[in-house]
């Protein structure tokens, strides 16, 4: 799959974490088992899905509880740690940090993006008190598919110019000395340690009460 | 169940669609009830408009409990009940609800799930599909049933659809979710993650790394992306410090 397609995938993917159904096939570890089998490496696929899964889902801002960046950070890891089928654990590490800094930009972006769906409420008014009230399922479809195509062009920007980051990182001579499942071990509990805080209910607690 | 009942259903999936700061799921609100009003019996054009455009105001909840207010207000305008009380019901319901909701799927269902899957593929590396299956079945098992019957619930019972909640003792539910959740997670630190260290220098900072994140996450220093940042900052140093 070419990453025109990726960046379709990843746009269909992301209106269900945010605006169709929540099924949660943008949760991590299925994103990634689905790209593990597109792009035959389930297991590098997997394990990165894994380490991210309990990273972003307890990564909770603000009032969001479900990330918008989260298919997008997933798409990005999993793509470059494919790609580069690498055992070069820093370049992992710096193709998380790229990720997740995409994905705040990413978010960013989103947040401002929704200030403009007050404009399709508005219109939905306007139609209602003009009898065109058949017309309004069509203004919510409308903003969807403009979500969908921002975020099917963001991915697709990302993963152009930084598949050139990556590639340069890729040849920075770093001498590994960390083995990768004392790598992985750690990210996985990072993770980990942050759900704990979640069921412990230092969050929501008010209704633990 | 009629077939404009049956539509609201399906429309509710898009509750989340055309999020605005201003009124929330207003749009997602409105696209759902629409097929009811549309199809209410013994009320004009003008009756009907206002109708569109009362649900078109603020209304904020979880997606996945949205579909019992769905149901409460679809009940409530099929018995022709005034304006005014719906607002107020649909207003006094989706607070709470919101919080049950997130509790309930965000901070303690989808976690719990996710560290399930993560044994799974622990225990069956070699399946890798698995861990994404269960994931995704069980979640969607789970919030496809309470979206069904707690729509089913809004209608049928109206305002007593409240009871049927109280009656389900969340309570006491999310307590054994959330306990289930800190054991696995606790369990699986302890078996699988600390006793694979290659040597004595990783063992301890595996540890020291425990200690230092449950103090910096539970006293609130810094959120998790920060953390991950710190993470990997400790990891490039050690991998220059060790001989």
């Amino acid at each position: 799959m070419d990453i025109f397609w990726l960046s379709i995938l990843g746009g269909v993917v992301s209106l269900d974490t945010s605006y169709i159904l929540q099924a949660g096939f943008s949760q991590p570890i299925i994103l990634s088992t689905l790209l593990g089998l597109i792009y035959n490496a389930p297991h590098i696929a997997i394990k990165v899905g894994i380490i991210l899964q309990f990273m972003l889902l307890n990564k909770a801002v603000g009032e969001m509880v479900l990330l918008p960046e989260m298919p997008v950070v997933t798409i990005l890891s999993v793509f470059w740690c494919i790609k580069y089928e690498t055992t070069n654990l820093f370049l992992c590490l710096a193709v998380f940090v790229i990720s997740l800094l995409l994905g705040k930009i990413y978010r960013h972006i989103v947040l401002e993006l929704r200030k403009f769906n007050k404009l399709f409420v508005y219109l939905a008014e306007k139609l209602i008190l003009s009898d065109k009230a058949h017309l309004t399922p069509f203004l919510l479809h409308f903003s969807n598919i403009i979500f969908f195509i921002f975020t099917a062009l963001f991915l697709l920007v990302c993963l152009y110019f930084g598949d050139f980051i990556v590639k340069g990182m890729n040849k920075l001579p770093i001498p590994i000395k960390l083995g990768e499942e004392f790598v992985c071990d750690i990210l996985l509990l990072l993770g980990l340690i942050a759900s704990l805080r979640m069921f412990a209910g230092i969050k929501g607690k008010m209704i633990i009460k | 169940m009629e077939v404009s009942l049956i539509k609201v259903l399906l429309h509710s999936f898009f509750i989340q669609s055309g999020w605005s700061y201003e009124r929330r799921q207003a749009l997602g609100f409105f696209y759902s009830m629409y097929p009811m009003i549309e199809n209410l019996p013994g009320r004009d054009r003008e009756e009907k408009k206002k109708l569109m455009l009362r649900h078109l105001q603020y209304f904020n909840t979880n997606p996945y409990v949205a579909n019992l207010i769905l149901g409460v207000v679809c009940g409530l305008e099929r018995e022709n009940i005034s304006g005014e009380v719906i607002n107020s019901v649909k207003e006094q319901l989706s607070g709470p609800l919101a919080i049950i909701g997130d509790n309930l799927f965000f901070y303690t269902l989808l976690p719990l799930l996710s560290v399930v899957s993560l044994y799974i593929y622990t225990f069956y590396p070699e399946n890798f599909l698995l861990p994404a299956i269960f994931l995704l079945c069980s979640y969607n098992v789970i919030h496809l049933l309470l979206r069904i019957v707690g729509f089913y619930y809004g209608i049928r019972y109206s305002f007593n659809a409240v009871r049927f909640l109280q009656g389900v003792r969340l309570h006491n539910i999310l307590f054994f979710l959330k306990v289930a959740g800190l054991v696995l997670v606790i369990v699986f630190i302890i078996t699988n993650i600390l006793p694979s260290s290659p040597n004595m220098l990783f063992f301890v900072f595996k540890i020291l790394y425990c200690g230092i994140m449950l103090s910096l996450q539970f006293f609130n220093f810094s959120t998790t992306e920060e953390l991950f940042y710190l993470t990997v900052l400790a990891l490039f140093v050690l991998n220059f410090a060790i001989p």
